[in-house]
């Protein structure tokens, strides 16, 4: 799909309401009140301000330059909220059709049955209510129907039922067949099908359907219409297809004669319009719930029943996940945005350098420092203004980019045009990026003028060193560290309880690392304290068993902790090479200048990066923050492919697919022998005791119960199908380091023992941050119980597998069939023989128990299109943080130009002194490129140090695998690149006539 | 017995041109300068001092005329061979120093050596022997701007004179320096130019200076005055 044929929907630049949102408007206000306090100054000293401005607008071409350098960090965050917009709107979008128009509902845990005469009650309580615009009556059976087509032949399993009449569900609007009609219904005998169940049935108008309900009662119904998936026809459809039936029907099917269990209430105003009413919607029901139940006998009604807040839930949840989208990409982004605070504080030290002649006048005739201040901050505020504004629209365009390419690699057909459609630009968005960006660039630049003119003007202008600390200074900094290490403490305190992000205890031992290293130079060389400081950074960032000794591996940390390592991985590198960068250069300057003719070059060449540390600290920063992000990511992206082999094998245990039936199928293993057709398709069944239960960790305060399945393979089978002795799951933790073989022993021994399915063991320090729910651990106990019965047991956890597919609570088989009384089989695993297909042995097991309701699961597919869809959506935050080399290829070329300009009176001298117009060049060439890849080298190694540790920490879904052929094409184009920024102005350098450039200095 | 001629320049133009209009810089100079001699170049400023200084060491291009050096075209080279004989023949001395900030002092001086392509070892002996000449020992590790003006100065002279080239040019060599300091850089050059016979055209603007050298020549409007 191409760019140029994608036209932008209509809910582009929609929602001009939320310009003036509570961040949006605290933002506004902040902008005018920035505005009002420069006019004010530029009123107030209308000299400066004309300086400033007239500095801004001295040379086009470096003005153009300077605002593609500045724009950078206010494009990464434009784009990034956009990109946070869109996904939002498109959430929006599927919750409308999701939700239809169902703003509030009432129905009890479980669906359980409700009498008709309820719904009639409560719509005559609500109808006084001015803000309802109806109450329907509804069944819904989701993921409970089977289904076969009579013309087609083709079964499906777990479909949604949707029982309702037209007559009394008016509220919800009509169904919209595909042909674009209003489809009256639906009627009695005929159903009406979405185009999910159509699809999966193969079904057509007229066809005949058997249809099974959970309870095995089987109906035959006619296909009345084909209908589209909106806010009626996808009701509720979460991708397993729409039945939708006479309440009569549908009644039948599930054997609850004159029942319903879902009571739908519409508000006034349509879907979206409606949304406003829902909060006094909501009190009222919530009062006259309970008044309508008082009405019905005890027992007639079930125990509980909730009102539920649908639509408003459900487009609040939609708005966090944007909101998390958005989150991701800005964390992703924030290193390019560091990136590019740190070019604007190079670009402004770098006009303050070059200006020192224009600062020393102005001085020289009474200009105060505040008032040199006051210039830069006038040019900065014009930069500023300029540059947010191209940036936001640049990050538009990046949004528009990267969600097209998300779209081409995930997907074609309706997802996209309803992506594309739902392509959103708040104004907010636009207003915050453009703030934000503006505030951030005009703070770096007051902040970087203010630092440089409190210097010694004569002192930092002339570049001459500064004078050694003496003891009151060297006192003030080990106070100052002093601090520094004690704040850093008590972070590391705060942060240490599991309850709070691990990043504040990482945090808090960086401040500590930093401030003993600041202690350290009033005791010890300079060269020693900060070499040793910057190792104490990487040692404890890139350690990672030291770090999870320190907090242990269970310690949550939200995705920040991945920036934050970042950061002080690539701060510990670069402190400890500002500080040794000399010896580096001697053994550079002796390895290089061994031949003679070279010398001179690699002399001048590797000299300036050692004597200019703070543009040499800036530019090596920049490269290795930016190929930093690219190699972690680019490696979590090929360590989840290029695990997929060793993924399917642990989540798979060995076996092809499992399989789940809504109603028990008994002795399945012996059925499936005695069935002609499936006999040879496996060559393993196993049929496991299962039930839902709940489980409850006692042993862990406040933590809240949860739902599993409780399932327990039998003993005393053949050996080929016991699953203790002969499945291959892999456990991520085991009660005291237990053996596999031990654990699986213990569990068919020990009546107390249960085994979890990995994703209960949520809250790992896993790169997308811990799981909401309280994670379980081996050693804990639980009390299972299984609802509606009076059995429960406690049991103590020894061990949680690698795989988080069957989500599962697997116990003792003694205790689930004796204690708690569970001997039926809705729970299988399968291996397929040698040969077969699993599409092809899926299809026949699915006709062969449709009436069980079996759906099933093969692993290989399942979790290969799981990690595409992953591994597609790394690609695309790759290609994201690749945005930033463009802060580094910017910034190295800015640097450059802006050098040789000041470097030509020394081009002049050494060219008097006998270079030739080519070492001049190759001078220049070599200082960048040395810069260019050292900066990468960095950025590259502690990017592979990440990748190792998120893989050491990820619980065997990452593999450590660093893509040395598509990094090697980044680094190559990102050198490339350089050397294309560096080298026009390095040959311009070596173009200029000796005489020329010697004026520059005379 | 009279001395070689070591630079000679015949009819020599330099125009500048420019928005403005064209600037003739030197308006067909015809100089002769000895080897071993010590030539100052006088005038006002604006004359064309420095342009004479450029075109006749080869730092600039001339607009017409030649400019010999040691018998040898200079303007006839190509870029690559103008600066390899500046290498090996010539010295320079500037006003504003135009050390590189970044090299030590000796890393300074030995930078004329190692574009000769001398070997390291040698190159940086020969440097400290120089420094110590000038009166530089203990300075060898210094940076530029950690040096005075006068010491910066011998750093250049230091500079000029390690290759031992047979011209030294200096532009205002004491432009920079009080009157002690420019006593002590002219006695210098001076004593140097007695003990190895090289040619030093020093371009000043000041009596003092001049009254050093062997010869005068004096400028006015781009062209030489009669004596």
């Amino acid at each position: 799909m191409s760019v140029g044929a994608v036209r932008v929907g209509a809910h582009a630049f929609r929602g001009l309401g939320s310009l003036f949102s509570s961040p949006a408007a605290l933002l506004l206000l902040l902008l005018f009140v920035v505005l009002g306090f420069s006019l004010i100054l530029a009123l107030w000293d209308p000299l400066t301000a004309r300086i400033g401005f007239r500095n801004f607008v001295r040379g086009r071409r470096r003005t153009a330059v300077l605002l593609l350098g500045l724009l950078v960090g206010t494009a990464i965050i434009s784009s990034s909220l956009v990109i946070g917009d869109t996904v939002g709107s498109l959430s929006t979008h599927f919750t409308y059709v999701y939700d239809g128009n169902v703003h509030e509902a009432v129905y009890a845990p479980g669906y359980a049955p409700l009498p008709y005469s309820f719904f009639l009650k409560l719509n005559d309580s609500m109808a006084t209510q001015k803000d309802v615009a109806g109450v329907s009556p509804l069944i819904l059976a989701p993921g409970q129907v089977s289904g076969i087509d009579r013309q087609s032949g083709v079964p499906q399993t777990g479909m949604n039922l949707v029982g309702t009449d037209a007559n009394v569900s008016q509220a919800l609007g009509p169904f919209t067949s595909v042909n674009g009609r209003t489809v009256p219904g639906p009627l009695p005998g005929e159903v009406l099908l979405n185009p999910t169940a159509a699809q999966d049935l193969d079904a057509h108008v007229g066809d005949h359907l058997l249809l099974t309900g959970p309870t095995r009662q089987n109906e035959t119904v006619t296909v009345q219409a084909l209908v589209v998936a909106d806010g009626r026809g996808g009701f509720q459809d979460n991708g397993e297809g729409n039945i939708f039936s006479t309440l009569s029907d549908a009644q039948g099917l599930l054997r609850m004669p004159g029942a319903i269990n879902y009571v739908a209430v519409t508000n006034v105003g349509g879907a979206e319009g409606g949304i406003q009413y829902t909060s006094t919607v909501m009190s009222e029901l919530t009062s006259t719930v309970p008044t309508v139940m008082s009405k019905f006998p005890s027992g007639t009604l079930p125990s509980s029943l909730g009102i539920h807040n649908v639509l408003q839930d459900d487009v609040n949840s939609a708005a966090s996940s944007a909101s998390s989208l958005t989150t991701l990409f800005l964390v992703i982004g924030l290193f390019s945005i560091v990136s590019g605070s740190i070019l604007v504080v190079g670009i402004f030290v770098l006009l303050s350098e070059e200006r020192r002649g224009q600062m020393g006048v102005a001085r020289a005739v009474g200009m105060r420092r505040r008032q040199l201040v006051k210039s830069y901050y006038f040019e900065g505020l014009a930069y500023s203004a300029g540059s947010a504004f191209l940036g936001t629209l640049l990050g538009v365009g990046i949004a528009y980019l990267l969600v097209d390419l998300l779209v081409s690699v995930v997907d074609t057909g309706s997802t996209t045009q309803a992506v594309l459609t739902s392509f959103t630009v708040l104004p907010s968005s636009l207003l915050i990026a453009y703030v934000t960006g503006f505030l951030l660039t005009l703070g770096t630049v007051v902040l970087t003028v203010t630092y440089v003119s409190r210097l010694n003007i004569v002192r930092a202008i002339r570049s001459l060193p500064e004078p050694p600390l003496n003891r009151r200074s060297y006192l003030r900094v080990g106070v100052g560290g002093g601090l520094i290490l004690l704040v850093g403490l008590l972070l590391v305190r705060l942060g240490l309880p599991d309850s709070v992000d691990v990043g504040v205890a990482d945090l808090g031992v960086s401040l500590a690392i930093f401030g003993a290293g600041l202690i350290a130079t009033s005791l010890i060389p300079n060269r020693l304290a900060m070499t040793g400081m910057g190792a104490a950074l990487i040692v404890f960032w890139g350690d990672l068993p030291l770090r999870n000794a320190m907090f242990g591996t269970g310690h949550g940390g939200s995705i920040f902790v991945f920036f934050l390592e970042g950061i002080m991985l690539i701060l510990g590198a670069i402190v400890i090479y500002l500080f040794n960068g000399d010896l580096v250069m001697k053994a550079l300057r002796s390895l290089l200048g061994r031949s003679s003719k070279r010398v001179p070059v690699v002399m001048v060449a590797f000299t300036y990066p050692s004597q200019k540390p703070f543009r040499t600290g800036m530019t090596l920063s920049i490269f290795a923050m930016v190929l930093f992000t690219i190699v972690a990511i680019a490696s979590i992206g090929s360590g989840v492919a290029s695990n997929l082999s060793e993924t399917v094998q642990s989540a798979s245990g060995g076996y092809t697919m499992a399989g789940t039936s809504e109603a028990p199928i008994p002795h399945l293993a012996a059925s499936v022998q005695n069935n002609s057709t499936l006999a040879s398709d496996f060559s393993t069944v196993i049929s496991f005791y299962s039930t839902q239960g709940v489980a409850d960790p006692v042993s862990v305060p406040n933590a809240s119960a949860f739902s599993a399945r409780l399932a327990a393979a039998p003993v005393g089978v053949p050996a080929d199908q016991n699953f203790y002795t002969s499945n291959q799951y892999n456990f991520s933790s085991t009660l005291n380091g237990m053996s596999s073989a031990k654990v699986w022993q213990t569990l068919q021994t020990q009546p107390s023992a249960v085994v979890l399915s990995g994703d209960f063991a949520g809250g790992s320090r896993s790169f997308f941050g811990g799981s909401s729910r309280t994670p379980v651990v081996p050693g804990e106990v639980l009390n299972l119980t299984v609802p509606g019965t009076p059995y429960s047991t406690q049991v103590h956890v020894i061990g949680l597998l690698s795989e988080t597919l069957l989500s599962v609570v697997l116990l003792n088989p003694g205790t689930m069939t004796g204690t708690l009384h569970s001997n039926q089989s809705s729970l299988f695993l399968f291996t397929t023989a040698k040969g077969i297909q699993a599409q092809q042995s899926i299809y026949d097991l699915k006709r062969a128990y449709f009436g069980y309701g079996l759906q099933l699961m093969d692993f290989q597919q399942t979790l290969t299109s799981n990690l595409q869809f992953l591994v597609a959506f790394i690609d695309l935050l790759e290609v994201f943080v690749a945005l930033g080399l463009l802060v580094g290829i910017a910034a190295i070329g800015i640097l450059a130009f802006r050098a040789i300009v000041e470097r030509r009176g020394e081009v002049g001298m050494l060219r008097a002194l006998g270079f030739r117009r080519g070492q001049i060049f190759l001078a220049f060439f070599i200082e960048y490129s040395f810069l260019a890849l050292l900066g990468i080298g960095i950025g590259v190694a502690l990017g592979a140090l990440l990748a190792y540790n998120l893989s050491q920490s990820a619980g065997g879904i990452l593999s450590f695998s660093v893509p040395w052929v598509n990094i090697l094409l980044i680094v190559a184009l990102s050198y490339s690149l350089t050397v294309l920024a560096t080298g026009l102005p390095s040959y311009r350098a070596s173009r200029i006539p000796p005489a020329e450039a010697l004026r520059y200095s005379e | 017995m009279v001395a070689k001629v070591i630079v000679r320049g015949k009819n020599v133009w330099k125009v500048y041109r420019s928005e403005a209009g064209d600037v003739e810089a030197l308006r067909g100079i015809d100089v002769a300068i000895r080897k071993g001699e010590m030539v100052a170049i006088m005038g006002p400023s604006g004359c064309g001092k420095t342009t004479f200084l450029n075109c006749f060491s080869g730092l600039d291009d001339v607009t017409k005329g030649t400019v010999h050096v040691e018998g040898t075209n200079i303007h006839a080279m190509n870029d690559n061979k103008k600066s390899e004989y500046r290498a090996r023949r010539m010295g320079f001395v500037f006003q504003s120093y135009n050390l590189l900030p970044v090299l030590t002092a000796v890393e300074n001086v030995e930078l004329p050596l190692l574009v000769s392509g001398v070997p390291r070892k040698s190159a940086r002996a020969k440097a400290q022997e120089w420094l110590r000449e000038l009166g530089l020992e203990g300075k060898e590790g210094y940076r530029p701007l950690a040096l005075s003006g006068g010491q910066q100065q011998r750093v250049t002279l230091a500079r000029a004179l390690v290759s031992e080239p047979a011209i030294v040019w200096a532009d205002e060599p004491t432009g920079n320096l009080d009157a002690e300091n420019s006593q002590q850089v002219m006695g210098l050059l001076r004593s140097l130019n007695q003990a190895h016979e090289q040619t030093f055209i020093v371009v000043t603007h000041d009596a003092e200076v001049a009254k050093s050298c062997d010869r005068v020549i004096r400028m006015r409007d781009g062209s030489l005055q009669a004596p």
